[in-house]
């Protein structure tokens, strides 16, 4: 897979009260690794806005952020859970919304291979022995070594 | 009876849609219902959604269209895949 997802794409437990905040956060180190352009989170709100991207999990949520393939230099995605949970629009059903405290930021270019890597997004996100582990780390380290070995490593 | 026609949509066409798609059309398959899909973004719909006999969706389609429109979301969640799927089939079947 030749998304890359670096240590420093793992934020546990952030301390936000806002989806610009979120998206800040989780944009910046993508933009210092040179994965995205510097405007990047911006994109990811106005999308977000437009086309939510809530996914109701049953006793949790999670959010997929993410733009048009032309703010993404190389892909990578980052990943943040969150200290207290966040609210976003549903996927599909806007006037509804969701509790997330789970967010992965995918700044997927256009290759087939990506849709490939989305579907592995879903399929852990349906894990629900998974999303627990992921809630439930306690540093951006252990967080970091859960998704790369579920999510990147080849099952 | 002419094969049905299954158009998939997200915002852009390539990404949930496709997750879905490639979810549903296993499904279809393993019930052994034969069908011609499709995929296309949100702005594509208004003109060719007569072309299908039914939209499977992951965003939400502001216009409107004559076709049912099923949510594609419990395809990407687990939730609700399974009355998704019946609601799919009633439709195909008819």
């Amino acid at each position: 897979m030749d998304v890359s997802f670096d240590s420093d794409f793992a934020r546990c437990d952030l301390d936000v009260a806002t989806q610009e905040e979120i998206f800040e956060e989780l944009a910046r180190p993508l933009v210092a690794a040179g994965r995205v352009k510097g405007d990047y989170a911006s994109f990811v709100q106005s999308r977000e806005l437009r086309f939510p991207t809530g996914l109701p999990l049953g006793e949790m949520g999670m959010a997929i952020p993410h733009t048009d393939p032309e703010h993404v230099i190389a892909p990578a995605i980052s990943v943040a859970t969150l200290c207290n949970p966040v609210e976003f629009h549903v996927m599909g059903s806007p006037d509804e919304t969701v509790s997330v405290s789970v967010v992965f930021m995918l700044a997927l270019d256009d290759g087939h291979a990506h849709i490939a890597f989305l579907q592995r997004v879903v399929r852990f996100a349906q894990d629900k022995a998974l999303m627990s582990q992921l809630i439930n780390a306690t540093t951006d380290d252990d967080l970091y070594q859960l998704v790369t070995g579920s999510l990147l490593g080849d099952r | 009876m002419a094969k049905k026609r299954v158009l998939f949509v997200c915002a852009t066409g390539i990404a949930t849609s496709t997750v879905v798609e490639e979810k549903v059309c296993e499904y279809l398959r393993e019930e052994g219902i034969d069908f011609d899909a499709d995929q296309r973004n949100l702005g594509s719909v208004p003109s060719i959604a007569d072309d299908f006999d039914l939209i499977v969706a992951t965003t939400q389609i502001p216009f409107e269209v004559k076709e049912p429109v099923v949510s594609g979301l419990p395809f990407l969640t687990g939730f609700g895949a399974e009355e998704a799927l019946q609601k799919i089939k009633t439709v195909l079947a008819d």
